[in-house]
């Protein structure tokens, strides 16, 4: 806003110290046009930083090759870590603490379900580097009881993201300070964003006038359940007709046999 | 990373797993003790707060004492000690009030809930629909 201002400002001198002839104004109006481009409203990726990303994804996975099973960009320069269960602790504080990344600020967990993995469920870490403006994701697996540590002790404010991922998909973290559901009802049954939910719920709620409360009762639909085929006719993307939708990512690296970590002791 | 000869005899039965507290079946029961003597001395606080004085005090310790009781099916130590841990939870948020006498009641009583009519003669003469 203020630079095109300015920017009209300045053109608007030059127009008035050029000297009267049309094709020199005529002349201007090319060059300035051909000063200010259009800047794309796409992020541009810095070839430079993604590469330096990748080294320092390789560096990672050799300073922790008990936990980084894959290092990765799944698209732009987000670098992705595939990381065993067990190492979520030591490879926060790695990429928190490492001088050469200072990945200092948690950008958001998440969970994934999908349920015909072994490991059904994947929990996301994103962080992001406020020195250097990088981004990393950490991604994790388990299934529906095996715990993860949880992050707070890396991230003081991974504690609300880790109750929403328990919340929403049920996974477990160990030696979390306050664990409750959060988005949900108290007292709430399933964790609704995992793919066996069902889209109605298990329960519904209503206010009972002669009880004069709330009750829950199981959910009952008023119609029988319909299928509909609301697919479109077309195909949507012929050209990634045989492509899997990972054939875009970018390996790094990838640990061949990535040895099963021992899993950690209680203390 | 040895050059020898691997043979394996299969997929070994027993997984190492990473344990939620308890290392064993023994120290998961003690826990469940535990909860359970706690919430029991939580209890007469409980019954008289969320006014659940429309029953005795007896016959709701036995109510809290069926919510471990119908659990005691489970052998995995992991799945208890979940469940031990969501009775914590469960303690503190009646500590901290952040339950409603409602979700309590429809918590510990939802299979007092009559069953909605299915066919279509009993919806017929339950007057509804």
């Amino acid at each position: 806003m203020l630079g095109s201002v300015i920017r009209q400002a300045v053109s608007r001198q030059l127009v008035r110290s050029s000297p009267i002839s049309t094709t020199a104004v005529v002349a201007q109006a090319a060059t300035e046009q051909k000063e200010t481009p259009k800047k794309p409203t796409i992020w541009k990726i810095d070839e430079k930083k993604r590469e330096r990303l990748a080294n320092f994804g390789k560096y990672a996975a050799e300073c922790l090759p008990k936990f980084v099973q894959k290092v990765q960009f799944a698209a732009g320069d987000e670098l992705e870590l595939l990381i065993h269960p067990s190492g979520v602790v030591p490879v926060l504080s790695f990429l928190k603490g490492n001088h050469s990344a200072q990945f200092t600020n948690l950008t958001f967990i998440t969970g994934m379900d999908v349920p015909t993995r072994k490991n059904r469920l994947e929990v996301i870490y994103a962080l992001y580097s406020v020195r250097f403006n990088a981004r990393i994701r950490v991604r994790t697996y388990t299934d529906e009881i095996a715990p993860i540590d949880s992050a707070t002790p890396v991230f003081k404010g991974a504690d609300w993201y880790e109750r929403e991922v328990y919340d929403m998909y049920g996974v477990w973290f160990n030696n979390h300070p306050d664990l409750r559901r959060i988005l949900t009802d108290y007292g709430f049954e399933g964790h609704p964003f995992r793919k066996d939910y069902p889209l109605s719920g298990y329960n519904e709620v209503r206010y009972d006038p002669e009880l004069k409360r709330v009750v829950y009762e199981p959910s009952e639909m008023a119609q029988e359940f319909r299928k509909f085929d609301l697919n479109t006719p077309w195909e949507t993307f012929p050209a990634f007709r045989n492509q899997s939708i990972t054939s875009g990512y970018e390996t790094i690296l990838e640990v061949a046999n990535p040895t099963p970590a021992a899993p950690p002791q209680n203390k | 990373m040895s050059a020898g000869k691997v043979v394996r005899a299969g997929q070994s039965v027993a997984r190492t797993v990473a344990p939620l507290k308890s290392n064993n079946a023994a120290e998961a029961r003690m826990s469940v003790l535990q909860a359970y003597k706690e919430f029991q001395r939580l209890t007469p606080k409980f019954w008289w707060d969320f006014g659940l004085h429309d029953m005795p005090l007896g016959v709701f310790r036995a109510v809290i004492k069926k919510q471990f009781t119908k659990n005691g099916h489970l052998t995995d130590v992991r799945v208890v000690d979940r469940l031990v841990g969501e009775t914590n939870m469960h303690m503190e948020s009646i500590r901290m009030a952040y339950y409603n006498p409602d979700h309590v009641r429809n918590y510990l009583f939802a299979e007092n809930v009559e069953a909605k009519p299915k066919d279509f003669l009993s919806k017929f003469l339950n007057g509804k629909e």
